[in-house]
């Protein structure tokens, strides 16, 4: 009889812990006293946010009694003792020049080129192309404006970011790293579908609606000249830009 | 003995109560900011990531709370917590005349210096390149909701990276009390560089040529063209023999010119006759030629001067026209002769029938005396740029009663001059 009432009174305290746990996302707001504000919750034993002697500083958990992430379609949370609240986004461009080469009317020309995009407490990015066609100075190369197979003989610009297998093969989907479990980037829509290639200046190439993780992305560029497309060296440095909402 | 129980309950109570508490308390994280909600639906969007380069900068984010606006700061910084280093280089965020959208009035204006009474919006370098400061005359009552500030001149770090800006919104025009804040990050990295190369091309190819009309294509381009004869059999003065001639001993074709150029400013296509016994009349090899006489063994031209004129059975006269501009071969835009919608236009001369009609009926001309004539060119068409069409090269002969017999021969030599 005495044990059955200090039971019930020990239910009462844990479940409000539990509740403040399960309230936790990467948009809510901070609670908080009059001067004091607390950002991150966890109830668990052992651990410290952080450890700190003159040169280091260190976080420590022991028995965190769950880890890792969990997402909804558009949210992900971090469970567990040592997490950050720290934005981090990450654009790096691994692929410094792609050459076409010589462009003709009787055969396509491709090539690749690499990125990869890391973020995190994000709720989302997308990676927009902002630069022109390909230019000579006087002309620019026709873009695909909608997706379109390579049609040899016909002067076309256009990019996707997906494996193909036309008019070679070549390319790559995107990549999750380490695995799809924590990256969720894609190709975005009218630059996701194989052997269709298009063009957009501003465009929305690639997107992520959610993920804490890296993925990684091929470029894969077509371009083809017509019998009477102008002579010259044509180029443009192609400028990739990431917006992600926190 | 019903006491002692309570007290051994209380006492239990009391050690369960403490023993969870002291696992629950060390785990909150206490940050001593105090007051402040954080800005939510948030980020920058910039519009280059070349280092370096001028960009404008487009902050969006949602206020959480309802309350007084009057300055807002924005501060770029290496990291999105603790101390603020600024990303340096060439970074200057203390520029343009930004413009909102979406407050109770987009009325912020940017202030250079950023000075204000305690929590000024500026660097304690004293250096406020990595800062954007923009206040109000008066503050103002903000409902929560989204809200835009869109920064233009602003000009990115030197160094590829990633960047964070610290925005916070101030209750009043001086940037001392903070009511929201929030960060956004950016990435500023190398550009790739496209490369390609289209040659300069021009194909020109002279040939022989069953084709007799402007629609059927010769070849669908020059490794199509062959022959360098056209036979336009045995002249009878009772008859004008225009190619293609198949009857006593003609070879049934016509000549053919086709080029093939992206210069864009066009090509030219001219022609000389070469030189026997200095003349370049059709003639019997070592024949000396008047230009006028109907007994030397020399076809003379139409007209003189190398003018254009009809020829006419009986009347000594030999010459070319070009009847027609073959589009069979195009394909890389509409070319279609009848319409007058192709490149590649006759010269004055040799043009055969008006109206784009593909016939004879202007006549023939010859140019004897070895000078490049102009039959052909581009370069006042709009599009001068010519896809594989080509000039159908008609002759047509005919002898006096006088004219002595022999095997009569010229040599036309063809040139396309491409302008790019």
């Amino acid at each position: 009889m005495i044990y059955r009432g200090v039971l019930l009174r020990i239910t009462l305290l844990i479940l409000p812990a539990l509740t403040i746990i399960f309230s936790v996302n990467v948009d809510a707001q901070q609670v908080c006293s009059g001067s004091y504000c607390a950002n991150e919750y966890f109830f668990g034993t052992g651990g410290e946010n952080e450890l700190n002697s003159t040169n280091y500083t260190g976080k420590a958990a022991t028995g965190s009694l769950g880890v890792g992430d969990t997402s909804s379609t558009s949210f992900t949370t971090q469970a567990g003792y040592v997490t950050t609240q720290e934005e981090y986004l990450e654009m790096i461009v691994n692929t410094t020049n792609v050459n076409l080469g010589t462009l003709s009317a009787s055969s396509a020309s491709t090539g690749t080129g690499t990125f990869y995009v890391r973020a995190y407490t994000s709720t989302g990015y997308f990676v927009q192309t902002l630069s022109p066609p390909p230019s000579n100075g006087a002309v620019t190369l026709a873009n695909l404006t909608s997706p379109t197979a390579s049609s040899v003989g016909t002067e076309q610009f256009g990019i996707n970011l997906v494996a193909n297998t036309s008019p070679v093969a070549f390319g790559a989907n995107p990549s999750q790293a380490p695995d799809n479990s924590f990256a969720y980037g894609v190709a975005a829509s009218g630059y996701d579908t194989p052997n269709l290639y298009k063009y957009v200046a501003g465009d929305t190439i690639a997107t992520s609606s959610k993920g804490i993780g890296r993925t990684d992305y091929t470029i894969s560029y077509l371009a083809n000249a017509s019998p009477i497309s102008r002579g010259g060296e044509y180029t443009v440095d192609h400028v990739l830009v990431v917006v992600a909402t926190f | 003995m019903l006491y002692r129980l309570k007290q051994q309950i209380s006492s239990i109570w009391l050690m369960v109560s403490i023993l969870v508490l002291s696992i629950v308390l060390p785990l909150f994280s206490f940050t001593g900011n105090a007051g402040a909600a954080q800005l939510t639906t948030r980020s920058v969007t910039i519009t280059t990531s070349k280092p370096s380069a001028t960009a404008t900068y487009t902050y969006a984010f949602t206020l959480p709370t309802t309350g007084n606006v009057g300055s807002v700061s924005f501060q770029a910084c290496t990291t999105p917590l603790g101390t603020c280093i600024s990303p340096g280089g060439t970074i200057n965020m203390n520029a343009g005349t930004s413009t909102q959208t979406g407050w109770s009035s987009n009325n912020f204006s940017r202030d250079s210096v950023g000075t204000g009474a305690s929590g000024n919006c500026q660097s304690n370098s004293g250096s406020n390149t990595n800062y954007l400061c923009i206040k109000r005359t008066t503050a103002a009552s903000e409902t929560a909701g989204a809200r835009t500030v869109v920064a233009p001149s602003q000009v990115n770090p030197t160094a590829n990276g990633s960047y964070f800006i610290r925005i916070t919104t101030y209750s009043d025009t001086a940037w001392v009390t903070a009511v929201d804040s929030g960060v956004v990050a950016y990435s500023i990295t190398n550009q790739l560089t496209i490369n390609a190369r289209i040659q300069e091309v021009l194909n020109f190819c002279v040939g022989a040529t069953a084709v007799d009309d402007a629609t059927t294509s010769p070849g669908s381009d020059c490794s199509a063209i062959s022959g360098s004869t056209v036979d336009i059999g045995v002249l009878d003065a009772g008859l004008v023999n225009t190619s293609p001639v198949s009857a006593n001993g003609g070879s049934s074709t016509n000549g053919v010119a086709m080029v093939r150029t992206n210069a864009q400013s066009g090509v030219v296509v001219s022609y000389f006759t070469e030189q026997n016994t200095s003349s370049g009349l059709l003639k019997v090899a070592g024949a000396t030629c008047s230009g006028t006489s109907t007994t030397d063994q020399c076809i003379n031209a139409p007209a003189l001067a190398g003018a254009q004129a009809v020829i006419n059975a009986g009347t000594e006269a030999f010459g070319f026209t070009i009847p027609g501009v073959n589009c069979g071969s195009v394909t890389s835009y509409t070319c279609t002769f009848s319409s007058g919608t192709y490149n590649l236009q006759r010269a004055s001369g040799y043009i055969g029938a008006a109206a784009n009609a593909y016939a004879v009926t202007n006549g023939y001309a010859w140019d004897a005396t070895g000078n490049p004539v102009t039959i052909a060119s581009s370069t006042g068409s709009t599009v001068k740029a010519v896809d594989d069409e080509a000039l159908i090269l008609k002759y047509a002969a005919t002898q006096s009663i006088t004219t002595p017999q022999g095997s009569y021969t010229v040599t036309q030599t063809f040139i396309a001059t491409a302008t790019y």
